[in-house]
C-alpha cells in the first residue's frame, strides 16, 4: 500500500470538506478479532473518557451495538461511530439504551467473526492478523476526532482518493493518478495534514 | 393568558368575534388545550371541512414567559386527511406573541358564506376581521411581503398558502420565524385545509406594548429556568448534535440502522446519504454564508435550525429538517441538497406538509409518473399544486390519494397519513406508535415509552413478552394502510423460504427477511385473515355511524376503534387498555 500526504495550510476551509469523506466511510487497518472498544482505543486513539461519554451510538455491520467489548471486528466489518442522537429513535439507538427493546430485531448480539478469521486458521499468520475495516464517523465525532484521524492516514481506493481531491479542489497528486493509469484497484494510505498556525 | 378568542366566520352579519374567559379550559395549554377543545366541541362524525369542525390554535402554557424554548404553537381540529382528531404543531414567533397578549387560544368556527379571504389582525386593542380579496391566491412568501409592508417586521403571522385555500388534505399552516419568513409549519393532517375552509388566509398578531408574562413566584421560576437552560446546554443532543447539525443529524444514523426509507420504502438504506446528511448540509450552509445554528423564535436555547442559501449566496429557505431531507431526498432517490432545499421552499410557500409531499412524490415515482431520483420532475410536480391544476390537486391530496388514483399497492400510510422517516420494519417499536396513535402515522404521538418505560397510564414490561418488539408490522393491506391486526409471538416467527416474494424488505441484503407467522392455517400471512377481516369490516361499518359502537366493538375493530375512541374524547385509561390490547395481543370477549 502506498502512502500519500496532502498538506493544507492552517485555517484552510478545505479541511472541512475533507472531513466529509469520514461520514461516507474509509478504511483503517485493524487486528482481527479486536473489539470495537479496542479499535477505538488503539487504532483511532480515542481516550477511554471520550469512548464512554461521547461515543454513545455505535453500529457494527449496520446493527446498533450495546456492548462494545463483545462487538468483534473481522475483515470487511463496517463500524459507524456517533455521539448521542435526538428524538425517540435517537434514544432508541444509543448503546445500553433503556429503549433498546424497540430495536431488538436489529441489535448486534456480540457475534464476532473472529473464529473464522482467527490467525491459526490462515496459512500466513502475520498477514491474517491484519484486516481492513470500514469506519464511518458522524456528527461531532467527525468534527472532534476527524482531523487527527485524517492526519494519521486513512485507507482509500485510489478512485475515491481522486474524488476526494476533486471535491476539496486540489490537484490530484501524481501518486494517485499513477495507480489509476495502471488500471490497478489500488489502496492508498492517504493523510491530510493541516500545518500548525 | 386567560382569554379565548372565538371567531365565528358563519355568523349572519359576517365574522363575529367573542372574547371569553378560559373557564373550563383554564390551566391547560398547547396540545392539551387544542385536543380538549376538539374532543369537547367538535362532533366526531362531522365533515372536516364543514361548519361543525373547529380550528383551535393555542400557545404552550409557558409561552410568553422567559422560559427557554417555550414558543411552540399547537393547532388542532378534525383532520380532513385522516378523518380523526388531529394535533399539529410549529415553532416560530406566533406562540410567544399570542401569549404575551394574554391569549390562551383562538377558535375558528362556523363556515363562511361565499368565498371570503379573511385577514385577522390581533393586537392589544382587540381583534379585527376583514375580507381582503387582494391576498387571495398568494403563496406564503408573497403574502408575508404584503403584510410586512402594512404592519412592519415585528408582527407574527399565521397563514396558509394556495394549498390551504384549495382545502387540500396535505395543506399546512405556516408561522413566521424571527426573520419573518413563513418557514415554521404545523404540517400534518391537513390543518391548513381546515383554516382554508373557514375562509381565513392569515392571522397577523402584534404584541407591541405587551410585556413578558410574569411568574407568580419570580425567584422559584428563575431558579427552575436556570436549571432547565443549563440542562439543555449541557446535554450532548440539545447542546451538541442539534445546534451543530440540526435534526438532519439523524440521517446517517437512521440510514446505518436500515431504517431510512428509500425509494418509496423499498429499502432502508440510501447510497447517497452522505450527500444530504446534516453534517454535509451544515458545512454547505456555512460555506455559502448562511447559518448552521439558528433559532426559529426568540428565546430558543437549542437552535436546531439554520439558514440555507443558494449557490449565489442568496437566502433560499431555512435549514431543511430531517423529515424533509428524508421525504424529498432518500424516499424519492434524490441526493441533491439544493433540489431538496428548493422543494422545502416550495412546500413552505404553497403551504404543504413536507412529509406528506415527499411520500406522495415517491408514490408518483412508483406509479411511473417520473423516475426515482428525478429532482427536476419532483420540483415541477410540487409546482403543479401551486398552480391548482388537476394533477396538482391530486398531489396535494396526499400519498393515499395518489396511490389509489394510480392503483399502487405500496402506499406507506396509516389512517391515510404518510409515515414519517423511521421505517417500522427496522425499528419495530416505532411501528407501534404509528399504529396506535389516533392521528395516523405520527412519530411525535402515541408515545409507547410512556407505558414501556415511564409507567404512565399503566405498565407494559417489554422483556415480559408484551412489549412493542412483539407487535409485528404487517405489510400494507390492499387499501395501502398498514394494520397491526394480529399479535405474533417472536418464537413463532420464521424467516420465509428463499425465493418467495415478500413485499417491503427494509434492506437490500435482507430481501427475504420479512417476519411471517408460523402456523398451520392456509392463509397468506400478509393478508388479513377472513375472521379478522369480518371484525375489521364490522368496525368500519360501526364507524360509518350505522349504530353507536360499544366498548367491545371498539376493542374488536382495532384502528377504527382507536380513532373513534379518541375522537369522542375518551380518557387515557381506555386508550391504554386498547394499546395494551394491540401490543399485548389480548382479545376482548364478545
Ligand atoms: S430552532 Fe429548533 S429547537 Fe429552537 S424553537 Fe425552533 S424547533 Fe425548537
Amino acid at each position: 500500500m502506498r502512502d500519500l500526504e496532502i498538506a493544507l495550510p492552517a485555517g484552510d476551509p478545505r479541511r472541512e470538506e475533507a472531513l466529509a469523506v469520514l461520514q461516507a466511510g474509509f478504511g483503517m487497518e485493524a487486528r482481527v478479532g479486536m473489539s470495537a472498544r479496542e479499535f477505538m482505543r488503539e487504532v483511532l486513539l480515542f481516550t477511554d473518557d471520550y469512548i464512554e461519554n461521547v461515543i454513545s451510538t455505535v453500529f457494527l455491520d449496520d446493527k446498533p451495538v450495546d456492548d462494545i467489548d463483545r462487538a468483534l471486528l473481522a475483515e470487511g466489518s463496517r463500524l459507524a461511530l456517533s455521539a448521542a442522537m435526538p428524538g425517540l429513535v435517537g434514544a432508541i439507538m444509543r448503546r445500553g439504551s433503556p429503549y433498546a427493546s424497540f430495536r431488538e430485531a436489529i441489535t448486534h448480539r456480540g457475534e464476532g467473526h473472529a473464529g473464522a478469521d482467527s490467525p491459526e486458521s490462515g496459512p500466513d499468520k502475520e498477514e491474517a492478523t491484519t484486516i481492513i475495516v470500514t469506519v464511518k464517523m458522524f456528527n461531532s465525532v467527525m468534527r472532534d476526532r476527524g482531523p487527527g484521524v485524517l492526519a494519521r492516514g486513512i485507507v482509500l481506493a485510489s478512485g475515491r482518493a481522486v474524488e476526494l481531491c476533486d471535491a476539496i479542489g486540489i490537484d490530484t497528486p501524481p501518486g494517485i493518478s499513477q495507480g489509476l493509469d495502471s488500471g490497478e484497484a489500488n489502496l492508498l494510505r492517504l493523510s491530510i495534514v493541516v500545518s500548525p498556525a | 393568558m386567560d382569554t379565548i378568542i372565538r371567531i365565528d366566520v358563519g355568523a349572519a352579519k359576517g365574522p363575529k368575534v367573542t372574547k371569553e374567559a378560559a373557564g373550563k379550559y383554564a390551566g391547560i395549554g398547547g396540545r392539551a388545550l387544542t385536543s380538549t377543545v376538539v374532543a369537547a366541541e367538535v362532533p366526531p362524525l362531522c365533515h372536516a371541512l364543514g361548519p361543525e369542525n373547529k380550528l383551535v390554535i393555542a400557545p404552550g402554557l409557558l409561552s410568553g414567559t422567559a422560559a427557554g424554548n417555550s414558543g411552540r404553537l399547537s393547532i388542532g381540529c378534525k383532520s380532513p386527511l385522516t378523518g380523526g382528531i388531529k394535533e399539529s404543531n410549529a415553532g416560530g414567533q406566533a406562540a410567544q406573541v399570542l401569549a404575551r397578549l394574554g391569549i390562551a387560544g383562538i377558535i375558528l368556527e362556523g363556515a363562511p358564506a361565499g368565498t371570503p379571504c379573511y385577514l385577522v389582525t390581533i393586537d392589544k386593542d382587540g381583534v379585527k376581521v376583514a375580507d381582503d380579496q387582494s391576498l387571495k391566491g398568494l403563496g406564503n412568501y408573497a403574502l408575508i411581503d404584503v403584510l410586512k409592508k402594512r404592519f412592519g417586521e415585528k408582527v407574527a403571522v399565521i397563514s396558509i398558502g394556495q394549498a390551504g385555500e384549495m382545502r387540500l388534505p396535505a395543506a399546512s399552516i405556516a408561522c413566521t420565524d424571527m426573520e419573518m419568513h413563513p418557514t415554521r409549519h404545523a404540517g400534518r393532517g391537513g390543518v391548513g385545509a381546515v383554516m382554508g375552509s373557514k375562509g381565513v388566509k392569515a392571522i397577523a398578531i402584534n404584541d407591541e406594548g405587551c410585556k413578558t408574562r410574569e411568574p407568580k413566584n419570580p425567584e422559584a421560576f428563575k431558579a427552575a429556568n436556570k436549571v432547565w437552560i443549563e440542562g439543555l446546554k449541557k446535554h450532548p443532543v440539545t447542546g451538541g448534535g442539534l445546534p451543530s447539525f440540526g435534526t438532519n443529524v439523524l440521517s446517517n444514523i437512521i440510514n446505518e440502522a436500515g431504517g431510512f426509507p428509500t425509494n418509496n420504502f423499498k429499502t432502508g438504506q440510501f447510497a447517497g446519504v452522505s450527500k444530504i446528511s446534516g453534517e454535509t448540509c451544515a458545512a454547505l450552509e456555512t460555506k455559502r454564508g448562511g447559518l448552521a445554528t439558528h433559532g426559529c423564535h426568540r428565546g430558543c436555547v437549542i437552535q436546531c435550525s439554520g439558514i440555507y442559501n443558494d449557490a449565489e449566496g442568496n437566502y433560499l429557505t431555512k435549514q431543511p429538517e430531517y423529515e424533509t431531507v428524508w421525504a424529498h431526498g432518500a424516499n424519492c432517490g434524490i441526493d441533491d441538497m439544493d433540489a431538496i432545499a428548493m422543494l422545502d421552499r416550495l412546500d413552505d410557500d404553497i403551504g404543504l406538509d413536507t412529509i406528506e409531499m415527499g411520500a406522495t412524490v415517491a408514490v408518483a415515482m412508483e406509479a411511473g409518473l417520473l423516475k426515482f431520483g428525478d429532482a427536476k420532475g419532483a420540483i415541477e410536480l410540487i409546482k403543479e399544486i401551486g398552480k391548482g391544476t388537476p394533477l396538482g390537486r391530486l398531489v396535494g391530496s396526499g400519498a393515499g390519494a395518489m396511490g389509489r388514483a394510480y392503483g399502487i399497492e405500496r402506499i406507506p400510510v396509516v389512517k391515510n397519513q404518510a409515515m414519517p422517516a423511521y421505517d417500522p420494519r427496522a425499528i419495530m417499536g416505532i411501528g407501534v406508535t404509528y399504529a396506535t396513535t389516533p392521528m395516523g402515522a405520527d412519530h411525535t404521538a402515541g408515545y409507547a415509552i410512556a407505558t414501556n418505560i415511564l409507567k404512565v397510564g399503566g405498565y407494559v414490561d417489554p422483556p415480559q413478552g408484551r412489549g412493542p418488539d412483539r407487535a409485528v408490522a404487517q405489510p400494507p393491506d390492499r387499501d395501502g394502510s398498514h394494520r397491526f391486526h394480529r399479535h405474533v409471538p417472536l418464537h413463532r416467527l420464521r424467516r420465509p423460504r428463499p425465493g418467495r416474494h415478500l413485499p417491503g424488505p427494509h434492506r437490500p441484503d435482507q430481501r427475504h427477511a420479512w417476519p411471517v407467522p408460523h402456523r398451520r392455517r392456509r392463509h397468506r400471512p400478509w393478508q388479513v385473515h377472513p375472521q379478522d377481516r369480518a371484525r375489521l369490516q364490522q368496525g368500519c361499518r360501526l364507524h360509518q355511524g350505522r349504530r353507536p359502537p360499544s366498548d367491545v366493538d371498539e376493542a374488536r375493530s382495532g384502528s377504527a376503534a382507536q380513532r373513534d375512541l379518541h375522537h369522542r374524547g375518551r380518557g387515557t385509561r381506555q386508550s391504554v387498555q386498547l394499546v395494551g390490547f394491540l401490543i399485548g395481543g389480548r382479545r376482548a370477549r364478545s
